[in-house]
């Protein structure tokens, strides 16, 4: 269905209506289905950078299903998520000094 | 490089709201950075071009154009399309001030949505605990 098809059904209901407006509409309905449901998977590739702990996340990002780290052979390792990472990391040298615990 | 040989021993990541972390274990002490053995710190190996590949749930793609397909250009189920015709009849009855058959479209709406089956995938089995 596209965006067209949607406006011709609107209009035969309810008149005219302006396009940029309805598109709007349906785009706030993307986001209110996203919000409800997590269907759309989407994979990024990112540089791994000496010295930087930090990565900023794509603006589209609702939530990471997981990490990989390409490996020596050139194939990608699935690697856990830390848990406790209050306990276990010295501080970000990204932020300052201190340790995080 | 040898923690990039076996990646899932070493890395390890986390994240706050809108940045992802990633960290490698330490496999010896090092008292000028502070850091003991087997504590998490940033990694300082060369740069890896690629060298993460992120995989998320993402929001749908902007439709921009009346020409714009969901499916194609939104990536939106084929289910859900008719959900989306139930929002936008929700809220052009709400703005004519026709507000109970406007809150009508949009049950229709939150109903058919929350109604839609999880995508679901791989094998299933149940964690139980060896004793």
């Amino acid at each position: 269905m596209t965006v067209k098809n949607i406006v011709d059904q609107i209009e035969s209901l309810y008149g005219r209506q302006s396009h940029i407006y309805v598109m709007q509409l349906i785009n706030d309905a993307l986001l209110d289905i996203a919000s409800e449901k997590q269907h759309y998977v989407v994979e990024e590739k990112i540089s791994l950078t000496s010295g930087k702990r930090w990565y900023d996340l794509p603006a589209d990002c609702i939530d990471i299903v997981k990490v990989e780290i390409l490996d020596s052979n050139s194939r990608y390792n699935l690697i856990p998520k830390l848990a406790d990472y209050h306990r276990l990391l010295k501080s970000d040298p990204d932020s300052g000094t201190g340790d995080v615990s | 490089m040898a923690k990039r040989d076996t990646p899932n021993t070493y890395f390890a990541w986390y994240n706050d709201d809108d940045r992802l972390a990633v960290v490698v274990r330490q496999e010896s002490s090092d008292s000028s950075k502070g850091t003991t053995s087997g504590e998490y710190d940033t990694y300082l190996d060369s740069t890896v071009s690629n060298g993460i590949q992120l995989t998320m749930h993402s929001k749908y793609e902007e439709l921009t154009e009346v020409t714009d397909d969901l499916q194609v250009d939104a990536k939106l189920d084929s289910v859900m399309h008719t959900y989306v015709l139930d929002y936008v009849k929700s809220r052009l009855l709400e703005d004519m001030g026709q507000i109970e058959a406007s809150q009508y479209f949009r049950k229709r709406f939150q109903v058919g949505v929350a109604r839609k089956p999880s995508r679901k995938s791989g094998v299933r089995v149940l964690a139980v605990p060896e004793l």
